[in-house]
């Protein structure tokens, strides 16, 4: 009886997702086009960054125009999404007293997600709450 | 604040002293949002001219067209404009997207290439001019962007089809109101079936909303009023 050699295909790349959780405190203290070019950087090589604070708008039209300059034949761009935590009148009134006196922007609470737009296929938002559907 | 502060100023002394002040209104939004459709008919109406290519690609415009002084009758009020159609904000773009569009005879494409073949069909985008279109499509974000420190206000202009709650558009209306420049919501395409321009409304209620078509011209009366109270 002649037995028949059955190729088996090996999976092609490693498949996993990778998910970066990064805290305010890793960040701290970076300028602003470093803080940006830190984001890129792990987003161009195929990670989604999640940020425990939430962008302001300067820093996403910066995080927007810093992806444009990189977009090239294997970087496509950037999807992101902001969830910005509300503060109270209270805490809000503190927290510009301080920037005030400091001179320096402190983080805005919140979340951040920001990934690849070749991975990231749709994100769905409300105020509330936003839903990211990514593909490999 | 200071800026804002400043604009006020500006317009209390023309307002005084009677000089007509011209407005420079940006038209921001993000790509196949009516843009260059609107300018085209503002500047067609007023000027008798239009202002850039319209097509179903995106990033059709990839730089600043400019109409310069247009004058508007809004109601009993005539706005003197400087009409500024700005690029369209993404924060992807893909060259091989647009190797699926047929050629226009847009002058802001610098080819060589005839727009048609010799037997008169129309020739898609080649892989070279795709990634020619993608670059200065980057460029045309940079641009719209930076160039929101020199606008007086701004029309953003939505898909009344589309979920309004996009980043760009967050981005964009939170950057007007960071910036202290008076931003007008325009709720576009309300001449298809599925335009729910209250959608828009309803995600950014603390801003004026005006439904218009731009490509029929329905309701711009509105639109018109609504600036020349913003100016």
């Amino acid at each position: 009886m002649v037995k028949k050699k059955v190729k088996v295909r090996k999976r092609r790349g490693s498949g996993k997702l990778k998910l970066d959780f990064i805290s305010v405190s890793m960040l701290k203290g970076l300028s602003l086009d470093q803080k940006i070019a830190a984001i890129l950087k792990k987003v161009r090589e195929n990670h989604i960054v999640v940020l425990d604070e939430s962008l302001d708008f300067i820093e996403e039209t910066k995080l927007v125009t810093a992806t444009m300059e990189k977009i090239d034949t294997e970087f496509k761009g950037i999807e992101f999404c902001t969830l910005p935590r509300k503060r109270g009148p209270i805490q809000e009134y503190a927290t510009k007293a301080i920037e005030s006196i400091t001179g320096k922007p402190m983080a805005k609470p919140g979340l951040t997600l920001v990934g690849p737009s070749s991975i990231i296929r749709e994100i769905k938002r409300d105020p509330n709450a936003f839903y990211v559907s990514a593909e490999l | 604040m200071v800026k804002s502060f400043i604009r006020a100023l500006k317009l209390l002394f023309a307002s005084l002293f009677g000089r007509k002040h011209t407005v420079t209104l940006g038209l921001y939004g993000e790509p196949n949002t009516g843009k260059t459709t609107l300018a085209n008919k503002i500047a067609k109406d007023w000027l008798g001219k239009t202002v850039g290519t319209v097509s179903d690609m995106p990033h059709e415009t990839r730089t600043i067209q400019k109409a310069e002084h247009v004058e508007v009758t809004a109601g009993s009020r005539k706005i003197v404009m400087n009409l500024l159609d700005m690029p369209g904000l993404a924060t992807h773009i893909d060259y091989k997207k647009f190797m699926q569009y047929y050629k226009t005879n847009s002058n802001s494409t610098q080819t060589k290439s005839k727009s048609k073949n010799k037997k008169g069909k129309r020739k898609k985008y080649t892989e070279s001019e795709a990634k020619k279109i993608a670059e200065e499509a980057t460029r045309g974000v940079v641009e719209a962007i930076k160039f929101l420190d020199k606008v007086d206000v701004v029309l953003a202009m939505m898909d009344s089809t589309r979920d309004p709650l996009s980043q760009v558009n967050i981005m964009l209306v939170g950057n007007l109101e960071a910036k202290g420049i008076p931003v007008i919501l325009v709720a576009n395409k309300t001449d298809l079936k599925s335009a729910k321009p209250e959608n828009i409304k309803a995600a950014f209620p603390q801003h004026p909303v005006v439904p218009i078509s731009a490509l029929k011209g329905h309701n711009l009366d509105e639109l018109y009023e609504t600036i020349a109270q913003y100016s």
